[in-house]
């Protein structure tokens, strides 16, 4: 069984009511790296993983989890 | 606002980028085929190197290089930098791919050095060009 990332990054950040150009700003990338990251396009790394947890104040594994594909 | 502005500014510049690499990728492209006709070999040898060397700056560092700090690090952030890691991989294996065509020539159509700027351009060409492709989604 293959296994992708998957994410909840827009649902966290519109609950937070922030903008991706917000997000972007408060973690030091540009809007379209937030674009193509909630689009499942772009696996970030660690770090920015990181980052993206604490501008939202939650864990990462709030915003990242490993989806089983059959 | 301040942060929008920049945001925007750094949005505008990475368009600016995609043009400029694809200009880059067909001037590139096109010099590999064209020789000067009056100049000798080592002038000519030269302006290649200068050329190749200066869009290679372009691909190497992402461009942007007169701009503050601030804007360079969004223009060349994680993504940017993982588009570019992909396209110079893209060039590479261009450039093996143009080696393996012209092995097939060999003797026939090129001398030692139009081979080597076919090679060379074939490489910088694509990465530029597959660079400026990733960025503009």
């Amino acid at each position: 069984m293959a296994e992708r990332l998957g994410n909840r990054l827009r649902e966290l950040r519109a609950e937070r009511d922030l903008t991706q150009a917000a997000l972007a700003e408060a973690v030091s990338v540009s809007r379209k790296t937030i674009n193509t990251v909630e689009n499942g396009v772009f696996v970030p790394s660690t770090t920015l993983a990181l980052k993206l947890a604490r501008a939202l104040d939650c864990r990462v594994e709030d915003i990242f989890s490993l989806e089983g594909i059959e | 606002m301040m942060h929008a502005n920049l945001s925007d500014k750094a949005e505008r510049a990475a368009r600016g980028r995609v043009v400029l690499l694809m200009i880059g990728a067909v001037v590139v492209g096109t010099a590999a085929f064209l020789r000067t006709t009056d100049t000798s070999p080592t002038a000519e040898g030269l302006g290649w190197i200068l050329l190749m060397a200066a869009w290679s700056v372009v691909l190497a560092t992402g461009g942007g290089l007169a701009l503050n700090k601030r804007m360079r690090d969004l223009l060349n952030d994680e993504l940017s930098i993982a588009n570019r890691n992909r396209a110079i991989s893209w060039g590479f294996f261009a450039m093996l791919l143009a080696s393996a065509v012209l092995l097939t020539l060999a003797g026939k159509a090129f001398d030692a050095s139009g081979a080597i700027r076919i090679v060379t351009a074939s490489g910088l060409a694509v990465a530029m060009a597959r660079y400026a492709m990733l960025e503009w989604r």
